[in-house]
């Protein structure tokens, strides 16, 4: 039997039951294909949202594309206003700031820990990073601000009860609060609030800043010197290559890229992973299921009829693939439902309403290239389990299936 | 026996075509050559086993039948009457025996080329109406030609035709529950023409019908018989319905008994 004579009566046959055949079963199988796509597709997009999240708030928070170090042994890095000026004019580099760790200790009336204080030049740090545009309180430091300090909420407390960090916080602290801080010199230096940012990014919104203006009258030993500097990539050039235009520069540095900074987290990524494939098994056994049994009932309905389809002549691979095709249609009838709706409803909801985490509220992570993956899967997923079912009716014995009821 | 064996020694496979523009002329036989028989029948049995206990269905029936012949098939329930048109027309297997058709051996044939020979030559004409739901009188009827798939033949205009033929033209847009018992039965015998089959069988078509719509399906039959010189084999068990047929077979506890 020719193909071609093959595959057009079994879509025939298919077209004409989709269209003319019990429309509730037609609703009911393409809703819970739709619902199973959108399962398939909402974990991961979360997941990868989260993801997202953690890499947008570490690289935008915390290390910037490329962090530079001290080498092993070093304290901190010299010459860096030459050093800097070489990096800004390295191609592929947009920004770059240094800081030097200048307090480890701020307390306020009773109330004390143990936090980071870095002294930033405020207009760089602002060009590498989004936490000056992150105000909860305040306003930014100036580069010619003295004795004040921009403080991250969970350290400030902001009597803000709900704060995750809120009971090792200075709990009360607003913006125009005095403040103690402990200097790595020993000193004790008393510094106005000038504002409270929140990047909600528990790791960033428990760092303090002072200028480096103010911090050099200070600690004149750190005048010109950096314990980090912070390069944030214009994304023209690769990671690698950015690392290899700037490693002859100096020879007592370290070059680390956000990745390497995140390892815990990559950790826990590949666990979300995990959890991801087997849900994604479960989801796709359910649809296999799911489209058996609809398909099983669709043809123990149909028994007689497929025996006196085959007696009239009517191949069994054209009866096989007319029920394939359908369970095809479902599928592609499920998937782009469920995409418009996935799009369409609960990406701008999400996006409205986040899932909060401790690095920050997290939309989903939608991929096209995953959208269509998934959508294959499904497809040839519905394909093969209509398949199995009707390769077995077929097999009946013509006698057999023209005495069934 | 040694006739038969003669004829499929000079057979010629292939049936003389008929077409709805033959309007009942005869098949011409190639000269000097006699055509081959519709259908043949050699020693054919057919025992049903349920469990332990064997069942003869049919006891080493021979018989043949020729073109253009319209048969009936008649006996008491369970005489074996259906079974035997089920071995004729390539539903089941007999356990022994052999059966040609056009002179073609096909009682060995493989589920394909038996199911090809169902589709090209052989037409059906089921008890109940047996149609595909979701389709019109006219889908059903041209839905084996689509699968047959001959070039050049439209089937859709023939189906049109057909339907015509059987007195159908205004109803081949309905589907079968919009149509009475008569007319489905009707568009059954409609569909069995699409492919211009070799033979029509038909397995107690009135049954399920009252008289007045079994009387018009025979008469339908009886008519595309003599206007298309299609052979018509049909099982009944209404001893009215003889009328209708050229030659009576009569079966009793799974044996020819007479009318042969």
């Amino acid at each position: 039997m020719a193909p071609g004579r093959v595959l057009r009566v079994s879509s025939f046959l298919a077209g004409r039951s989709l269209t003319r055949g019990n429309r509730g079963v037609t609703a009911m199988t393409i809703a819970v294909l739709l619902l199973i796509y959108i399962d398939l597709l909402f974990v991961p997009s979360l997941i990868q949202g989260a993801v997202d999240k953690i890499n947008s708030q570490v690289t935008d928070t915390l290390t910037s594309t490329l962090q530079i170090m001290p080498a092993h042994g070093s304290h901190d890095i010299g010459d860096v206003s030459t050093y800097l000026s070489q990096i800004r004019s390295t191609k592929g580099v947009a920004a770059a700031a240094a800081t030097y760790r200048v307090g480890s200790e701020i307390s306020h009336a009773d109330e004390s820990n143990v936090w980071t204080v870095d002294a930033i030049d405020p207009s760089s740090y602002g060009q590498v990073f989004r936490t000056p545009f992150n105000l909860a309180e305040g306003s930014y430091l100036a580069a010619a601000d003295t004795a004040s300090i921009f403080l991250g909420i969970q350290i400030a407390g902001m009597g803000n009860q709900s704060l995750r960090s809120y009971a090792t916080s200075l709990k009360t602290v607003h913006a125009g609060d005095q403040v103690t801080v402990a200097l790595i010199n020993g000193q004790n230096e008393t510094l106005r609030v000038q504002g409270i940012f929140n990047d909600q990014f528990l790791l960033a919104d428990q760092k303090a800043y002072v200028t480096q203006q103010w911090a050099s009258q200070v600690l004149p030993a750190m005048r010109d010197r950096a314990t980090a500097i912070f390069v944030k990539s214009d994304g023209t050039v690769p990671i690698d290559s950015l690392v290899s235009k700037l490693e002859p520069l100096r020879g007592d540095v370290s070059y680390h890229t956000s990745a390497e900074l995140v390892g815990p987290i990559n950790d826990e990524v590949d666990t979300f992973n995990l959890i991801n494939n087997i849900l994604r098994a479960i989801t796709l056994f359910v649809a296999l299921i799911t489209v058996f049994i609809v398909t099983y009932v669709d043809l123990a309905n149909r028994r007689r009829q497929i025996g006196i389809e085959r007696a009239i002549g009517i191949s069994p691979t054209a009866v096989i693939l007319s029920y394939v095709y359908k369970a095809v249609v479902y599928a592609c009838l499920g998937v782009g439902l469920g995409a418009v709706l996935f799009l369409a409803v609960a990406g701008p909801f999400v996006e409205r309403h986040p899932f909060l985490f401790p690095f920050g509220p997290a939309a989903l992570g939608i991929r096209a290239s995953e959208m269509w993956r998934d959508a294959w899967i499904l497809v040839v997923v519905a394909a093969i389990s209509a398949c199995i079912p009707a390769w077995r009716s077929v097999r009946i014995r013509i006698l057999d299936a023209l005495w069934s009821t | 026996m040694g006739k038969m064996t003669a004829d499929r020694e000079i057979t010629v496979v292939k049936a003389p075509t008929t077409t709805l523009e033959a309007g009942g002329a005869e098949p011409t036989p190639p000269a000097l050559q006699p055509p081959p028989k519709a259908i043949e029948v050699e020693g054919v049995s057919r025992i049903y086993r349920l469990g332990r206990v064997e069942v003869p269905g049919l006891v080493d029936i021979t018989l043949s039948i020729e073109r253009g012949e319209m048969a009936c098939i008649m006996g008491k329930s369970g005489s074996g009457k259906s079974t035997l048109l089920r071995q004729l027309s390539l539903i089941d297997r007999p356990d022994r025996g052999r059966i040609f058709i056009d002179g073609q051996e096909v009682t060995r044939l493989g589920e394909g080329p038996r199911s090809h020979l169902r589709l090209a030559k052989l037409g059906y004409v089921f008890q109940e109406y047996a149609l595909v739901p979701e389709l019109t009188a006219q889908e059903n009827v041209y839905l084996p030609g689509m699968m047959l798939g001959r070039p050049n033949v439209d089937y859709r205009r023939r189906a049109t035709e057909i339907l015509e033929l059987v007195g159908l033209a205004e109803r081949m847009r309905h589907r079968p529950r919009e149509l009475s018992g008569g007319e489905q039965q009707r568009v059954a015998i409609a569909r069995s023409l699409i492919n211009e089959p070799s033979v029509i069988f038909a397995d107690e078509p009135t049954a399920n019908l009252d008289s007045m719509s079994g009387r018009t399906v025979m008469e339908t039959l009886m008519d595309l018989n003599r206007r298309l010189a299609v052979t018509v084999v049909f099982v009944s068990h209404d001893a009215d319905d003889r009328r209708y047929a050229g030659r009576v077979l009569f079966l009793r506890d799974g044996r020819l008994a007479d009318g042969f």
